[in-house]
This record gives structure tokens, C-alpha cells and sequence, in this order.
């Protein structure tokens, strides 16, 4: 995989973990302590952590410098998913983009329609929507009278009264 | 499974089904538009904001379409209908 731009290679061992470990600190200073364990966990399967924002060599990263990071991800080894996604402005709208492995392990495809919510966790769900033609809506919509007929002739005529 | 909700058509479509009239007759009868938009809604805020499941989803349409009065006759019958719809 090619290294991006201004990004860090992990390497293995204590190099990893240090690094790992500065940037999950960052985030857990930005984003509440709540994500530390989250982010943490999904940095040791990154093979290159992408630091931008900070004015020096990535490679001299230290905790002094963290309050200069604006943005920190991770770029995904193996079958691994990106751990942080910048959210970003597009026209009058904010976007996320879903990386290409996240989009096949939920079976998604382009042109595909998502419900989103946020559950009592805070977390962001993606939930897949069928959308039912409209010749299809109105069958259900026939069938649902046609077996309710009777019901439904006494209401009316009760509403007539 | 996500929950499909009625649309403005399926309201005009279950009415005119309900009181057995045309579409057209069905959006005659219509008193007043937001109303009926808000009615609609009542289920999607009522999922989304009080975690309300599929029943209290569908009293919820009910209830909506009852307080809200949004057509000119026959209430009763489109409204027992709307709320056995949203069930099905």
C-alpha cells in the first residue's frame, strides 16, 4: 500500500505503540475520553497513521506538539477499516465518506439508501432502506381494504349518519 | 428491518380505498394539508425521539390523524385503516 503524504509509518513494536498511543491521546483530548479504548484498539491494526497540522516532521512528534494536530488517521492494513474519517464540508452539507471495505462487509453498493440515527451510546448507525415501489405500496394498500372491506363499509356508513 | 412509513400518496391511496372514491375525490376531501403532513410524521418523531416501537408507532398515526381532523368526511374509517397499515 502506498504511504500517503506526511504520514508515519508505524513499524512494529514500540514504535507502534508510541506512536499509537500519542495519537490516541490527541484524540481523547478532542473528542472526550470515552474514545480512548475505541481508538486505541483500532490503531494497533494500522500500518501507517497520517498526521497532518503540525508544522514539523511527523517523525518528531511529541506530546508537546498535540494541541497543533488538526487531524489524525489511520490508513487501513489488511483487511482492517480506517479508524477516523474527517467529516467535511461539501456545498452546504457535511460528509463522510465510507471507506470501500466498510461499504462491502455491509453489503453496500453506490446509489444504495441509508437511514441515519444516533443511538443512546452516541454512536452513528447506517441502517440499509428498502423502498417499496409505489405500485407495490398501493397492492398492500388494496389487499389491507379489500380484507378489512366489511369494517370498513360500517365505519363509513356510521361516518355518513 | 427498517420501517417504511406512509407518504402523502399512500395517505390520498388509503383514503380513497378506505371510503371507496376516487384519488381525486380523496384529495377533495382534504381540509388541510399540514395537518395531514404532521400526522404522517407523529410515527417517525415518535420513533426517533421516544424510541417508540411499531404499535405505539401506529396509535401514534392514529392518534395523529384523529387530533389533527386533516379530511372533510368520513374520519373514522381512514383513520382504523392508517393505523392497521402502518402495522403490516
Amino acid at each position: 500500500m502506498a504511504r500517503p503524504p506526511g504520514s508515519v509509518s508505524c513499524g512494529s513494536g514500540a514504535r507502534r505503540s508510541a506512536i499509537a498511543e500519542l495519537c490516541s491521546r490527541w484524540i481523547a483530548h478532542r473528542w472526550g475520553q470515552a474514545q480512548l479504548t475505541h481508538v486505541r484498539a483500532r490503531f494497533a491494526f494500522a500500518s501507517h497513521i497520517h498526521v497532518t497540522g503540525l508544522g514539523v516532521d511527523p517523525d518528531l512528534v511529541s506530546p508537546s506538539c498535540l494541541t497543533d494536530v488538526t487531524t489524525v488517521y489511520t490508513v487501513a492494513a489488511g483487511d482492517a477499516s480506517m479508524a477516523v474519517i474527517h467529516v467535511r464540508k461539501v456545498g452546504n452539507s457535511s460528509v463522510v465518506t465510507l471507506p470501500p471495505e466498510v461499504l462491502a462487509q455491509a453489503n453496500l453498493r453506490d446509489g444504495d439508501l441509508v437511514q441515519p440515527r444516533v443511538d443512546r451510546a452516541g454512536r452513528i448507525v447506517l441502517e440499509a432502506v428498502t423502498v417499496t415501489p409505489r405500485e407495490a405500496r398501493r397492492a398492500i394498500i388494496r389487499n389491507a381494504a379489500r380484507r378489512d372491506r366489511a369494517v370498513l363499509r360500517r365505519l363509513a356508513e356510521y361516518d355518513r349518519k | 428491518m427498517a420501517t417504511e412509513y406512509l407518504d402523502l400518496d399512500d395517505a390520498f391511496d388509503a383514503y380513497a380505498e378506505a371510503v371507496e372514491v376516487s384519488v381525486d375525490r380523496a384529495k377533495d376531501a382534504l381540509l388541510n394539508l399540514g395537518q395531514l403532513e404532521s400526522a404522517l410524521a407523529r410515527p417517525q418523531n415518535a420513533g426517533a425521539y421516544e424510541n417508540a416501537d411499531i404499535v405505539r408507532q401506529g396509535a401514534t398515526l392514529l392518534w395523529g390523524v384523529a387530533a389533527n381532523h386533516p379530511f372533510a368526511m368520513a374520519t373514522n374509517a381512514p383513520l382504523s385503516f392508517y393505523s392497521g397499515l402502518s402495522s403490516t
